[in-house]
């Protein structure tokens, strides 16, 4: 810092140091104790957040309709044996741990008119962690059993445990996106996975997506910086503009899904969010 | 029919949470007494100073590993800490009362015998918890980070243009209120012009 010519840093600087004489202790714990807080209170607004998301997606019709009437759950059901008629998850090999079911959803990813089977699958021993909080697994996995029996299986190795937010149909093709929410410390990512004809592929936020949008490939939230979220009218992220008076203002985008690529458009009119844990609206 | 194809990067685990990111406590350690002074610079008092730097700390850690590659991390924290007192202030304002009070801090900020600007603390403490949040934020990053009007803007998530007036409004109620010691013996008429 070159400031030492200003005489308000001078100033500022003096009444800074003030803090100094204060007894400071190792911030450690009390950082370590606040992020383990804040991963529980993400796990919570997720959870939250989604079962908000079903409501509206309901009654917006942005869910796959079924021909034959299958109700679909517009999000993940709490973790569970699944009851349906959809192949088991294969069998390991002896090297391999047991997998199990750590949240379903039914939809109609291949558009063939019927509901396919969407799991999330984690090692055996983790499979009872409820969906509520965090869960960092050896083995994730991601399985969509299709109705006329063919299954494709995603591996994400190890990392966090991602609950189904949503099965809505991002692109307007008659087939049912799968978004995945991960969630851990005080931050999320939603992450778009899409049915390309042959198999399920990941969809990539496009080259040039607002950087604080994206991370590692998907939708990012973090607490007072950046969300996003699967609402009526699809996928949104939002920004706060700066004015922090009642409605708090943001700045909103539409993603839309072309091909495999996740393409934001942002709103004309910023927009706001009326009280917290709400989504924005017109102001 | 299995087919197995290879899903996106998983979320890897030190994303989640950890007191064992390689580097984050030293880092911690190291830039703790200047931020510190920025968190009592943006709170006006020591005990929410202390609980704003924990909480911004807390929210870098699970993105530590790529915070640690920036060019400057501690810009990504001003950030963070920018907008968790925002955050904070607006969760609280309809409680909290605003105080002329000046913190016990502000009263030993000088050393003994420099009696004239233990005054000027005071009074620049009363005045920029006087400030409105974003106005003290502004002139903190500006006047005591030494930020660009530019990072300013992006640590405040706003325009340039939004920082030239916040800063100026905030500036001109600082001097309004620094005025009054340049009446005291020994004070610089020059001072915050």
């Amino acid at each position: 810092m070159n400031n030492t010519k200003d005489p308000l840093f001078e100033a500022l600087d003096r009444l800074a140091r003030a803090v100094d004489n204060e007894p400071f202790g190792d911030p450690m714990p009390g950082i370590t104790r606040k992020a383990r807080a804040n991963r529980r209170r993400v796990a919570a607004l997720t959870v939250g957040g989604v079962a908000a998301v079903a409501v509206a997606g309901v009654a917006a019709g942005a869910v796959i309709d079924f021909p034959d009437g299958t109700p679909e759950p517009e999000i993940a059901e709490t973790p569970s044996v699944s009851q349906t008629s959809a192949p088991s998850p294969p069998t390991p090999s002896p090297n391999e741990p047991s997998m199990a079911e750590y949240d379903q959803a039914r939809a109609d990813v291949d558009g063939d008119g019927a509901a396919d089977t969407i799991r999330v699958l984690v090692p055996e021993a983790d499979a009872g962690a409820g969906t509520d909080e965090s869960l960092v697994s050896d083995d994730v996995r991601l399985q969509i059993e299709f109705a006329a029996g063919a299954e494709v299986g995603l591996g994400f190795g190890q990392g966090l445990a991602p609950t189904i937010a949503g099965t809505p149909d991002l692109d307007g093709n008659g087939t049912a996106e799968v978004v995945l929410s991960f969630s851990g410390g005080d931050a999320a990512w939603l992450k778009v996975f899409t049915w390309d004809g042959e198999t399920v592929v990941p969809a990539q936020p496009a080259n040039g997506s607002p950087a604080d949008l994206v991370d590692d490939g998907g939708l990012y939230t973090e607490a007072e910086t950046v969300s996003s979220a699967l609402v009526d009218r699809g996928l949104i992220s939002w920004v706060p503009t700066g004015d922090f008076s009642d409605p708090f203002v943001v700045k909103v985008w539409t993603w839309q899904l072309d091909g495999a690529q996740l393409v934001a458009t942002e709103a004309d009119q910023l927009q706001c969010i009326m009280s917290p844990g709400q989504f924005p609206e017109p102001c | 029919v299995s087919r197995e194809v290879n899903g996106e990067a998983a979320i890897p685990r030190s994303s989640v949470a950890t007191p064992r990111a390689d580097g984050f406590e030293e880092w911690v350690r190291a830039s703790s007494p200047r931020l510190r002074r920025l968190a009592y610079l943006l709170t006006g008092d020591v005990d929410q100073a202390d609980d704003l730097l924990q909480s911004a700390y807390a929210k870098v850690l699970p993105r530590w590993d790529k915070v640690s590659a920036y060019d400057s991390p501690e810009a990504y924290i001003h950030r963070v800490m920018v907008n968790l007192r925002t955050s904070w202030w607006r969760r609280s304002r309809g409680r909290e009362l605003s105080t002329d009070e000046v913190p016990e801090a502000a009263w030993r900020a000088g050393t003994p015998g420099e009696g004239d600007a233990v005054v000027e603390s005071q009074v620049l403490m009363a005045a920029l918890r006087g400030l409105p949040e974003r106005q003290r934020a502004a002139v903190v990053l500006r006047h005591w980070c030494d930020l660009s009007e530019a990072e300013t803007a992006k640590a405040m998530k706003c325009s340039i243009g939004t920082v030239k007036s916040t800063t100026s409004r905030g500036l001109a109620q600082l001097r309004a209120a620094m005025s009054q010691t340049t009446d005291l013996p020994g004070a610089k008429k020059s001072d915050l012009q």
